[in-house]
């Protein structure tokens, strides 16, 4: 994954969106921690399903595996400081944006 | 090869378009099952890629509705996060050709892909069609026979029937043959295409007795098929 060419243009639109991934996740997970219910932890894990497909093809296998790990902890009914804490973990990788390549 | 993509987060469909189009292969990308089902009462791909998990209908209920629709065998490949065991044997039995666990890997993807359209016939690599009997379908002579006779042929009813086989089972749209066949020109007509589909059906004898039947697909296209 992380050895695949990505053109420049596609990984820098996708790094432009970091703040708004990061911005959902941490509304997200502040609704769940707010109001833990299904509707909530829907949305949660939504977005991280979506992080978890998508961030390996642009070369952030990390970022990726961390989404796979929100996922797999709401999947098997974790407490909530586990999803929190993955998730907290995950927005602070997007909010440290990567630099972005020329062109 | 024309493929459609479902998938609903527009990150991962714009890099899987990308890969694609870079391969050659002409890409639709729709986000919803309700979009592609749509579409494809409209055009028939080569490959179907479908993610799994989607808002509104899932990947599985389009994939059941394109195994029990008169669309025929347009090969499917899943491309989900979806990876245990059941999931995987799940799609395979509802009628998937493949199934590939996100992220998909360029390479990986290309060659799957690939590997379904050759199997399907979308990409003609053999010298001889398999599974023709009585006919042999020659595409390295370019010659097509029935019980071991010639057929003559005129070079575009050939490239015609050569698809129609490659193809078989499935519903192959006019516009497709009239691409395929007849590069887009833009004086040719579907109206060619009917004629051309009359004449090797004629001349080949496609019907029962040999096994085999060309149906028309009213407003769609034709189907080859075994009687």
């Amino acid at each position: 994954m992380g050895n695949q060419v990505v053109p420049s243009m596609l990984r820098n639109r996708y790094v432009d969106s970091f703040p708004i991934k990061a911005e959902a996740l941490s509304g997200a997970l502040n609704a769940v921690e707010t109001k833990l219910d299904a509707v909530q932890v829907r949305g949660l894990r939504e977005l991280a399903h979506k992080l978890a497909g998508s961030a390996g093809m642009y070369g952030f296998d990390d970022l990726g595996l961390l989404a796979r790990e929100i996922v797999r902890s709401i999947d098997s009914g974790a407490p909530i400081s586990i999803i929190g804490g993955y998730t907290r973990e995950l927005v602070g990788h997007l909010q440290r944006t990567p630099v972005k390549l020329p062109g | 090869m024309r493929i459609d993509l479902l998938e609903d987060d527009p990150d991962q469909a714009e890099m899987i378009s990308h890969w694609l189009t870079e391969e050659g292969h002409e890409v639709r990308w729709y986000r919803s099952g309700g979009d592609l089902t749509r579409a494809l009462h409209r055009d028939v791909p080569d490959v179907l890629l479908l993610d799994w998990v989607l808002p509104e209908s899932s990947g599985m209920d389009v994939l059941t509705w394109v195994r029990q629709s008169f669309l025929g065998r347009i090969p499917v490949v899943f491309i989900t996060a979806q990876d245990s065991e059941e999931h995987v044997v799940a799609a395979l039995q509802a009628g998937a050709d493949d199934y590939l666990v996100k992220p998909p890997r360029r390479r990986e993807l290309m060659a799957r892909v690939q590997a379904v359209g050759r199997r399907a016939g979308a990409i003609m690599t053999a010298e001889t069609l398999q599974g023709t009997d009585p006919y042999n379908v020659d595409i390295g002579r370019r010659v097509i026979s029935l019980k071991g006779k010639t057929v003559e042929l005129t070079s575009k009813e050939f490239d015609l029937a050569a698809y129609m086989f490659a193809n078989a089972g499935r519903l192959v749209k006019r516009g497709v043959l009239l691409e395929r066949v007849w590069g887009r020109s833009q004086t040719i007509t579907t109206r060619t295409v009917d004629a051309h589909i009359s004449r090797i059906r004629k001349k080949l004898e496609i019907d029962e007795g040999n096994g085999w039947r060309l149906i028309s697909v009213y407003q769609h296209g034709y189907r080859l098929e075994r009687a």
